[in-house]
């Protein structure tokens, strides 16, 4: 049947359209594709995130789930549509911010940005109905605009400020977060990020924003069945939908068929005969000439499995009759941890308890899907545009399966989603690249939310058993943990993960007798691999439920025991390293301790009635975590940054290294900035591009201010010296009388501006530009005994949660959190990623399950799994503590994990403070909280 | 895919009619479509035809006609939450609808096509049961007008005849001394629909329950009415309905629950439902009593 194209007028940010769109065309495809306003997203093509919200009549809507042919005669505004366009001096053209964007861009609530032209326009709708709306209707009003990166305290202050601005002519300032105590210029203190005004405007470039001339569609032809063997591939019939240009499988891929990070065993494309191992497996790929023809070809390519047991479980894939997933067999590794001999401790002990923990998949669900495009060039260079946490890992990997060599290869990166760890594996690169060499014509794959769900890796479920043993003062002599990770079909950064959660198993404690086991399983699951905390958020919530078991049995405080127990500098930890420096663990226990007491009084941990509402109780519940920055273990950990110099005063600092929200572009302006006494604005960075900027390794283990930031401090400081030694030269006086203040060289009285420096360099034949290698301290491997990280941040972290002794619910109300950063760089991004983090640990406790049925996800949409919302956000109070560690740029060390780490286990403690009922099982269950509270009436006897 | 082949926005009921009763094409009748184009998402293949009558004045209508006030199939929830007329002699469906979907979401999604689904545990239809609603079909034939309790047949299934659209609801105008309300409870994790819903409208004298409707959902293959349970809490004080321990035995006479997975337990909902019955109870005298 033909579509019948229906005539519609519509009225697009004061500018009139008229077009023919089809029946199954969507609000947003007309806008996004039709009439390139790229500003609005989409982010599950559901109705569930709220990203696409535009104003349509006045009114709110989802344009994703608004049919074209129903807007005819509509008045839409989009976030282009927003900043007013003013002219300044020269007739050059400049934007005035409508007041909810400047005050998005100045609470920080802008990271990933991908949620922010729905946020704002959502917010905008509000604030024409009501100018002054209280808290509660906030909330209500964004309760359905999802916000990964989880900006939503810095949110609800935006569109306060807003308002404020837009009712009282309030000016919009910063908030009043916690700068750095130094007495740096610019290190520490508040600035917009670089990125900030084009996310709000809409002008932020996403890979799926993007289009060329002559484009194909490519869509990936998934098995669907967790494990068997390919009997037959028949693409004969999808061959005749029209439209399709390419078909691919196994026997077109003239390099690697593999791909992976660290272990190479996951296949580009399953052939016949060979083995399929999870769900996601992709035996063919397309490319046709439109989205339909790609996902109608798909649908009629025939594949025939042989089905095989499906290995669901770490258990079934070890049982002696289980067939082997890969060739050196299904334990992917046994990780093992030994310091001093735990069964002496355990004789020691005055007590030794027992538990075991249980945590469940999940997703990162990005709000920005998967895309990635692949374009190659005349002279036979591929060119891949995507948002990726490894542009390098993606260059290389894309080489080998092409059989180019790497340089044949660039990857420029775009503005990224949020990542998260789930952007580090190959999703759709690859792919695109073999249907654009093949095709000699563009490509784009773009997953859907129901292929982004199936396809990357999840965070591991664990199985840990705890054992602890003390004595009846407190102090831990003793604790033995033995980890089950299901690292699912394909190994990605699984072995690492694990590690990473057996080595932070037994705490941040001192602990003289130590023995964790750890085994990372193949299973027939999707593959899990890096998620934010990687690994340590299961550990911490294993340990620090125990602790708290311990604290009861022994009678003592919450509080207490950490302090008897926590790391502090000259402490050995589990692998054996003895903390030199930067241990700010004491302070951070302390500085929550005194927050809660100012807040909460005497005895937080006991559980409180609520007044007027008998059915309610509240308490608080305790936690501490730490986490290892960088990659640690022995790996190689450096970076290289590029700076250059221009006669006009302007830097600009290059570093693939990923921008996927957290606001390493600040981090690395501010450190060039600091470095050379320039304003940021002065400071370009650039990053992602694998020809133009040079490689900063992964992002990932909390690393990139650490080790990018280093690479950057070095490349601004080589820098500083080559304009010394050219002025040095010049004005004959020696390089250490040469003094940067404000863009100016001053050498005693007389001032160059900085740009005549960079001239006169130029002049003397050099080239103002510098490019450092930065070499992390050396780690040793696991087992050794040596420094296994080069650096650990720490936290605290208390929760106040209300339990119905009715139905079971839980809600998070209040959150303290200090962290150990070591150096607060950029005061406005580090806010808002431990508000952020915090959300994340909620949704982790509370809200976030990824389900399997026998290796099939039963999540296979976003409307099933729920992530926190504004409605959830509770009132957090934040405390910063600078331990610095002396290698990391101005002392800093990671903090995108360790802010997210605590907050689970913080919870759990809180819900047992409040209704006694302990959580052995993630995530929270509110039924089975409901039973254990009213067993009598339930007819229960446990 | 989605494979919309076509698409009608009738302006007219007659022309969405017509359309039903006399094109050789099937049409799927919708209004906001938030549950329709998920349906038609990624995750069913095969043609359809859409009839879009959400552009139709009189469907999304909402009046007092005389004792009654109507609620047009394709009022959006969104409409329905800010109308006067409902919000002070239905607040029942105010608070069902304030429950659906996030303010995006109500700007489009309509209570016609929430009843129209005929789910057990449609918020919107156990509040419009509560409130004793009446719904009027319409087609070429012409219009009859039912008891919603009599609407539904099974699970998903439903008198609407195929030439038929929902045409609307009729609310009785309750006394001065009534009042309403619908409370339920949800999961956190996975799909947001309800463990259970519970609505009550009731009358009242002094201390005393003078009259009173109660709906349920998911207690059964349809929205339900608690005939029985009403019948026994009629004429009793507010105070001995509230104290009463007894609620849940009386609810499990009328009701089956089930167990749906990943969801709840029918021990969890049988566990819930004398709770919430009191809260939504509680919450209707609160809005009689005008506190």
């Amino acid at each position: 049947m033909n579509f019948k194209e229906i005539p519609i007028k519509i009225f697009v940010n004061k500018k009139t359209y008229s077009l023919s769109v089809r029946p199954d065309e969507l609000l947003v495809d007309v806008l996004r594709k039709r009439l390139g306003l790229t500003g609005t997203k989409v982010g599950c093509n559901e109705g569930e995130c709220g990203v696409c919200t535009v104003i349509l009549n006045d009114k709110p809507i989802l344009s994703c789930m608004y049919p074209a042919v129903k807007a005819n005669g509509a008045e839409i505004i989009t976030i282009e549509g927003l900043a007013g366009e003013v002219s300044s001096n020269g007739g050059k053209s400049q934007q005035a911010l409508h007041p909810l964007q400047d005050a998005f861009i100045k609470t920080g609530a802008v990271q990933c940005g991908f949620c922010i032209p729905g946020q704002i326009m959502t917010a905008y709708s509000l604030l024409k109905e009501n100018p002054s709306p209280s808290e509660d209707m906030i909330r209500d009003n964004l309760s359905e605009t999802l916000c990964r990166c989880g900006s939503y305290t810095a949110i609800m202050r935006a569109v306060k400020a807003a308002s404020e601005n837009i009712s009282e002519g309030k000016p919009i300032d910063f908030p009043p977060y916690q700068e750095s105590t130094g007495s740096e210029r610019f290190i520490g203190k508040m600035f917009i990020r670089p990125d900030a005004i084009e996310k709000v405007t809409g002008k932020a470039v996403f890979t799926d924003d993007l289009t060329f001339p002559e484009m194909l569609y490519g869509k990936v032809k998934r098995v669907g069945i967790p494990h068997g063997i390919v009997k037959r591939i028949d693409t004969s019939r999808a061959w005749g939908v029209p439209g399709v240009v390419a078909i691919l499988t196994k026997e077109d891929i003239p390099g690697d068929p593999y791909h992976g990070l660290i272990v190479k065993d996951w296949p580009v494309l399953v052939g016949a005969e060979e083995r399929v191992r999870y769900v996601g497996d992709a035996v063919a790929i397309v490319a046709a000439e439109s989205e339909q023809s790609a996902y109608e070809a798909i649908d009629l390519i025939e594949v025939d499995v042989e089905p095989l047991p499906v290995l669901d479980t770490p258990q079934k894939a070890l049982s002696s009759e289980a067939p082997s997933l890969h060739r050196g067999g299904n334990l992917l590794k046994h990780i093992k941890v030994r310091k001093g001999k735990v069964e002496v401790g355990f004789e020691d002990a005055d007590i030794v308890l027992e538990h075991v923990f249980k945590t469940q998949t999940t997703d990162h669900l990005f709000l920005e899907p998967e895309c990635s495009i692949a374009r190659m060039l005349d002279d036979g260079k591929m060119e891949i545009y995507v948002g990726s946490q490894i542009p390098y890992a993606d260059r290389s990997q894309i080489a080998a399966t092409l059989n180019i060599q790497d340089d044949k290869v660039r990857v420029v990166g775009q503005q990224m989603g949020g990542g998260f760890g789930g952007k580090e594996d190959i999703a759709g690169q690859i792919h695109a690249a073999l249907l654009a060499k093949y095709t000699h014509k563009p490509v784009k794959i773009l997953y859907d939310r129901k292929e982004s769900l199936l396809a990357h890796p999840k965070r591991h479920a664990t199985e840990i058993r705890v054992r602890i043993g003390a004595k009846k003062d407190g102090r831990i002599v003793a604790i033995e943990t033995e980890l089950w990770g299901d690292t699912g079909a394909y190994a990605s950064l699984g072995e690492k993960v694990m590690t990473r959660a057996t080595t932070h198993s037994s705490g941040p404690y001192d602990i003289p007798h130590v023995k964790a086991d750890c085994f990372a399983v193949y299973t027939n699951n999707p593959p899990a691999g890096a998620f934010r905390g990687f690994g340590v958020t299961q550990s911490a919530f294993a340990i620090e439920s125990m602790i708290d078991i311990l604290a009861e049995e022994l009678g003592m405080d919450s509080i207490e025991i950490r302090r008897k127990n926590a790391l502090r500098v000259g402490s050995v930890t589990c692998t054996g390293q003895i903390l030199k420096e930067s241990v700010g663990l004491h302070d951070c226990i302390d500085a929550v301790a005194t927050e809660l007491d100012n807040i909460a009084g005497g005895n937080p941990f006991a559980s409180h009635k609520v007044p007027d509402a008998p059915h309610l109780r509240r308490a608080w519940g305790f936690a501490v975590a730490y986490k290892n920055t960088g990659l640690g273990g022995g790996a190689p950990d450096k970076a290289t940054a590029e700076l250059e110099a221009y006669p006009d005063g302007q830097f600009e600092v290059r570093i693939s290294s990923a921008e996927l929200g957290q606001g390493l572009v600040s981090v690395l302006q501010l450190i060039v900035a600091e470095e050379l006494q320039v304003h940021p604005k002065f400071v370009r960075v650039w990053v992602m591009d694998t020809d133009l900027t040079p490689d900063g390794g992964p992002t990932t283990a909390s690393r990139q201010t650490f080790v990018s930031g280093n690479a950057a401090r070095y490349a601004a400081r080589t820098m500083r010296q080559m304009l010394s030694s050219t002025l040095a030269e010049k004005f004959d006086v020696h390089p250490d009388r040469i003094k940067y203040i404000e863009g100016l060289a001053c050498i005693d009285d007389m001032e160059i501006e900085i740009g005549k420096a960079v001239q006169m360099l130029i002049e003397e034949g050099r080239k103002p530009l510098v490019r450092y290698e930065y070499w992390a301290p050396e780690t040793q491997p696991l087992g050794s005994g040596g420094d296994m990280h080069f650096a650990y941040s720490f936290a605290a972290q208390a929760a106040e949660v209300e339990v119905n002794t009715i139905t079971g619910e839980v809600k998070v109300l209040q959150i303290i959190a200090a962290n150990d950063v070591g150096k607060i760089i950029n005061p406005l991004g580090l806010q808002v990623q431990v508000e952020g983090g915090i959300i994340m640990g909620i949704g982790n406790a509370l809200t976030e399950n990824y389900i399997l049925e026998n290796g099939i996800p039963y999540t296979d949409r976003m409307a099933r799994y729920r992530i926190p919302s504004i409605k959830h956000t509770p009132l957090i109070k934040t405390i910063t503590v600078e331990h610095a560690t002396s290698e990391g740029p101005y002392g800093a060390k990671g903090i995108g994990e360790i802010v997210s780490i605590p907050t689970t286990p913080a919870i759990t403690n809180a819900i047992y403070n409040a209704v006694g009922v302990r959580v052995y099982s993630l995530p929270v269950d509110q039924e089975l909280i409901a039973k254990k509270i009213n067993k009598a009436l339930w007819n229960i006897d446990n | 895919m989605k494979k919309i082949v076509d698409y009608q926005l009738a302006e007219t009921l007659e022309e969405a009619l017509t359309l039903l009763a006399k094109s050789p094409t099937v049409y799927h009748v919708f209004a906001g479509g938030t549950d329709l184009l998920l349906e038609l998402g990624a995750y069913v293949s095969g043609d359809v035809a859409l009839l879009d009558i959400s552009k139709i004045d009189e469907l999304k209508k909402i009046d007092l006609v005389q004792d009654h006030l109507f609620v047009g199939c394709a009022a959006t929830f969104s409409e329905i939450i800010r109308n006067e007329a409902v919000r002070r002699y239905a607040p029942a469906l105010v608070d069902s609808s304030s429950l659906i979907g996030g303010p995006q979401l109500r700007m489009q999604a309509t209570i016609g096509g929430n009843v129209a689904h005929g789910l057990p545990a449609a918020d919107g239809a156990i509040s419009l049961l509560a409130l004793g609603a009446e719904v009027e079909l319409v087609s070429l034939r012409g219009k009859r007008r039912f008891p919603l309790e009599d609407f539904f047949v099974d699970i998903g299934q439903t008198k609407l005849q195929p030439d038929e659209l929902l045409y609307g609801f009729y609310l009785p105008v309750a006394d001065k001394d009534a009042g309403s309300a619908h409370v339920r409870v949800s999961r956190p994790q996975g799909v947001a629909i309800a463990i259970l819903n519970v609505a009550v409208w009731l009358a009242c004298k002094d201390k005393l329950i003078t009259d009173l409707r109660i709906a349920i959902g998911p207690a059964g293959r349809m929205p339900l009415r608690l005939r029985r349970c009403e019948l026994k809490l009629k004429n009793k004080m507010i105070d001995e309905v509230i104290s009463d321990d007894g609620l849940s035995e009386i609810i499990a006479e009328e009701t089956s629950f089930r167990t749906s997975k990943y969801r709840a337990s029918k021990e969890y909902r049988q566990f819930l439902s004398s709770h919430l019955l009191k809260q939504a109870i509680s919450k209707a005298w609160n809005r009689a009593k005008g506190e």
